[in-house]
């Protein structure tokens, strides 16, 4: 088991990061409270839910457009 | 060129991008297609090529925590009015691009788009307009805290008279 760097293609289950070197996917470790590394560099952040980023990648989001 | 039966596509069914804050990665790349079935894409002339994107843009005021900057963009790109022995509007190099001008460092996207095997055929038999519809989606993986996920399909659209959908 590892951590995953930052930037790291995470698996839709959050248990794996994509590890490029090795061509390979690496289980994520867990500690006792569920965090990982990662998320624990950014515990101070606010708990965001995936309902906080639909809304905020609905309003992100911009028309198609032909692009000259 | 005799009666056009189907619009087919020959070349790739599925284009991967995958993009973090330093680079954007080709994982499966090339072009798809839409001739009539049985043309090698020998003998076709002409054509213009078009581009459409959707973009993601989000700037934030340094206070606000709770909202993700953010700034890129998904593209189709083809060829259209391309004729064979002067008839009709085909389309050839049709693909998927992705250009980011920001991500966070806990940002990923993943692009996917999936082309069929077959078009759909336009137009009249003297004048026939191929068109290609397929799907692309955008994935987005966070890392606010804890991981977040997020999807968007993209009902996309491209035609030998130019005319395109991509929502």
């Amino acid at each position: 088991m590892s951590q995953p760097p930052a930037g790291a293609q995470i698996s839709e289950d959050g248990n794996y990061w994509w590890d490029a070197s090795a061509n390979a996917w690496q289980l994520i470790q867990h500690d006792a409270g569920g965090a990982t590394a990662a998320g624990a560099q950014a515990s101070n952040a606010p708990q965001i839910t995936s309902d906080h980023v639909a809304d905020m990648m609905a309003s992100a989001e911009q028309d198609a457009a032909e692009i000259a | 060129m005799g009666e056009v039966a189907d619009i087919v596509n020959s070349g790739v069914t599925v284009i991967k991008l995958m993009a973090n804050h330093a680079s954007v990665q080709t994982v499966q790349g090339g072009y798809a297609n839409g001739f009539p079935a049985g043309f090698d894409g020998q003998g076709l002339t002409g054509g213009q090529f078009k581009a459409v994107g959707k973009r993601w843009k989000q700037d934030s005021a340094w206070y606000d925590f709770t909202t993700v900057d953010m700034d890129f963009t998904v593209k189709m790109h083809w060829m259209w009015g391309a004729s064979i022995h002067g008839a009709g509007h085909y389309i050839d190099h049709i693909t998927v691009t992705l250009d980011v001008d920001y991500l966070p460092l806990d940002q990923t996207v993943d692009v996917t788009a999936n082309f069929p095997t077959h078009g759909s055929r336009l137009g009249t038999e003297d004048n026939v307009i191929a068109a290609m519809p397929f799907e692309i989606s955008v994935q987005m993986n966070y890392f606010l805290g804890q991981l977040v996920g997020w999807r968007r399909s993209l009902d996309c659209l491209v035609q030998g008279d130019g005319n395109w959908q991509m929502g």
